[in-house]
């Protein structure tokens, strides 16, 4: 019995170290941080409502010269994996809505492009560096991955990735 | 996040630990330990779900004492007229909240539901609250209307509910900022 209780305790004091361990806002296997911003068919999205999908999220900004194709590539893979539950949100860090609109045209992007232009709030909860930043969020809604810029490889990798998460 | 997280890597060490504990018994005591296992788990699942709860109340009031405490909450009526995007909140000229209303969180307040745009802290002493509601007016026009409320928070916690409903006679929304304490 005591062994028990000595085990539990060393599990208690490991649970605590791995927590401290993870603390921060883009922790992986923890929730990144939740918000709801505008969408450019002027509907209100909250991430969480995305939990049981999994989602790909990623900030981009129309100076970023590799951001359009990033947002290319994502477009086929959003229609390759709908069906099996994939929701991808793009969240622009600037503005304002037309100017985005007219950037896209043409594109055929066919998810949600939400804009934080006016308070920054989620692109500075989410600490952007290197654009494109894309996350893969889990169906229980814990960031998994986490790419930053856009390399060669960075595709095929995004493809691994979502289908281990979706076979989860 | 933090405490919440902490519960739910102690709650999966515990786990880890039972079954590090079944594997290292005699086979005899494995089969009876697989038996209870069951049990335990949701014993222990419980036990950790209750702790939560309460981790988060003494987290609340600890941030929030009562004699200091302010919360906002939003309710709606009906809201025949105005679809309701946004509200924003600020208090004696200070912004404190900017919330983002989904379909589904919509939804919910047409469905009777409160939700809890803010809580915070406020000295003893007068004060101002304002409230900005955005969103699509009759005929699907944008509407954007503030409500000021003034009022003077004693030592104890003061509520504050922004009511929404519908002006029948005006074919119009209204807007009601109403003190509860």
């Amino acid at each position: 019995m005591a062994k028990i209780f000595l085990k539990l305790l060393l599990a208690a004091a490991s649970g605590v170290l791995v927590s401290i361990a993870i603390a921060g806002p883009l922790s992986q296997g923890s929730p990144p941080p939740d918000f709801s911003l505008r969408s450019l068919d002027e509907k209100n999205l909250r991430l969480s409502e995305y939990r049981s999908e999994v989602v790909i999220l990623n900030f981009w900004a129309p100076w970023c010269g590799k951001c359009l194709e990033a947002l290319q590539s994502l477009d086929a893979l959003y229609a390759d994996y709908r069906e099996a539950g994939l929701q991808v949100l793009s969240v622009t860090v600037e503005g304002p809505p037309e100017d985005i609109r007219e950037h896209l045209s043409g594109t055929g992007i066919s998810f949600p492009v939400l804009t934080d232009d006016d308070y920054k709030s989620v692109s500075r909860m989410y600490d952007l560096g290197k654009l494109p930043l894309t996350l893969l969020i889990d169906r229980e809604g814990n960031l998994r991955y986490r790419h930053a810029g856009l390399k060669r490889e960075t595709n095929q990798k995004i493809v691994g990735q979502l289908e281990v998460l979706l076979s989860e | 996040m933090g405490i919440h997280h902490l519960v739910k890597n102690i709650f999966v060490g515990t786990m880890l630990a039972l079954l590090s504990h079944i594997s290292l018994a005699d086979p005899l005591a494995q089969a009876a330990a697989i038996t209870s296992l069951d049990h335990d788990t949701q014993a222990l699942k419980k036990a950790v779900l209750d702790l939560n709860k309460e981790l988060f109340l003494l987290e609340e009031e600890l941030l929030y004492p009562a004699n200091t405490q302010v919360a906002v909450f939003v309710s709606m009526d009906v809201g025949q007229y105005f679809a309701l995007e946004s509200v924003q909140l600020t208090m004696d000229g200070k912004d404190v909240g900017n919330y983002l209303y989904t379909e589904r969180e919509v939804d919910a307040l047409h469905r009777g539901g409160v939700h809890q745009l803010y809580l915070g802290n406020l000295k003893v002493g007068e004060h101002e609250l304002v409230a900005i509601f955005t969103g699509k007016g009759p005929h699907g026009r944008d509407y954007k209307r503030g409500a000021t409320l003034e009022f003077a928070k004693n030592i104890g916690s003061k509520y504050v509910e922004l009511s929404i409903s519908d002006r029948v006679e005006q074919l119009q929304p209204e807007f009601m900022v109403r003190e509860w304490d």
